[in-house]
């Protein structure tokens, strides 16, 4: 099965159309695709770091991951958002990249394994959840990298 | 003329070996592009937890004098990151784009960006210790906090803004 048809679906939505045409509004996606992923970024390095041991020490870090859920999930619904506009923009760029595939799985992993850290944080497992937030960090490093670099190819 | 002075120095700098090597290289212009994004996010993205702890968003039962303890390593290491890398790309197409409205606008957003981070660590940073942790912080911090939040978006912004002006 292709998915070539619904990249070409997507870029032939309102949003799509009207972003393709428009610079300004491009980049203003680009500004909000990049500010939600500093909060991400922030967010998850804390968080991670926190089940590490490495900062928040004095807090317990299943207390911290709980009280940064709500921006975590804000930033990660803003950035996935503003990611699919700009593939809208220009979808067949994305379909035809061999980046961009690899992308999506290291976030996906990535969404999967913070999953993973919360669960284990919930249940007071503390060495599995340093190894996940080990994988992590690893893994978010790896979704940024790549998605500067599907830019490049 | 201090604008010829700028432009002749703007030029040395262009034309210096390292920024005409970066410029010239392959692979290490977007090899620090992608340290610029690095260094961005931690930066940014650890100064608006504090910001958002500041304004009880987030971390209400962590008091923001331990907040900012805690992430500013982080908060260093980004920005070095953010700077140096940033610098180096300025470096390499600085003739070309010190023209550019979007990066002087860059450039007056983190001055003010920069003098309210020293605002906040020379004045309210001191008093922070004294906040409780079931009285709000004072609405000089609570604006400082808004006004961060509003600045580094805003640079992040202008810095995108300048790739298509």
């Amino acid at each position: 099965m292709s998915l070539e048809p619904l990249f070409v679906w997507l870029g032939q939505t309102p949003p799509g159309v009207f972003l393709a045409k428009s610079t300004a509004a491009f980049a203003a996606t680009e500004t909000l695709h990049l500010i939600s992923l500093a909060v991400l970024a922030g967010t998850v390095l804390i968080v991670d770091l926190a089940s590490l041991r490495v900062v928040f020490r004095q807090a317990a870090p299943a207390e911290v991951a709980r009280s940064l859920n709500p921006v975590l999930l804000s930033a990660l619904g803003a950035i996935v958002v503003s990611g699919v506009l700009l593939v809208a923009a220009g979808p067949l760029k994305y379909y035809t990249n061999a980046i961009f595939p690899v992308k999506l799985a290291a976030l996906a992993a990535a969404i999967a394994v913070q999953v993973g850290v919360y669960w284990a944080l919930g249940r007071d497992r503390q060495a599995l959840a340093k190894s996940l937030a080990a994988a992590s960090l690893a893994l978010w490093f790896s979704v940024i990298v790549l998605g500067r670099w599907l830019g490049l190819i | 003329m201090p604008m010829s002075i700028l432009s002749n120095a703007i030029h040395a700098l262009y034309e210096s070996p390292l920024p005409t090597a970066l410029r010239e290289s392959e692979y290490a212009f977007p090899v620090i592009q992608t340290i610029h994004v690095l260094g961005v996010a931690a930066m940014a993205g650890t100064i608006a937890l504090v910001d958002l702890n500041v304004l009880g968003v987030v971390l209400r039962r962590q008091r923001p004098a331990r907040t900012v303890a805690d992430v500013l390593p982080i908060t260093w290491i980004g920005f070095a990151l953010a700077i140096l890398s940033g610098t180096a790309l300025f470096a390499a197409q600085s003739e070309k784009i010190w023209g550019n409205t979007f990066l002087q606008l860059k450039f007056v957003l983190l001055l003010i960006a920069g003098l309210n981070v020293i605002v906040f660590h020379t004045t309210t940073r001191k008093t922070i210790e004294g906040w409780s942790e079931t009285v709000a912080p004072p609405i000089s911090a609570r604006a400082s906090a808004a006004a961060s939040l509003l600045l580094w978006a805003l640079v992040i912004a202008a810095g995108r803004y300048i790739a298509y002006y």
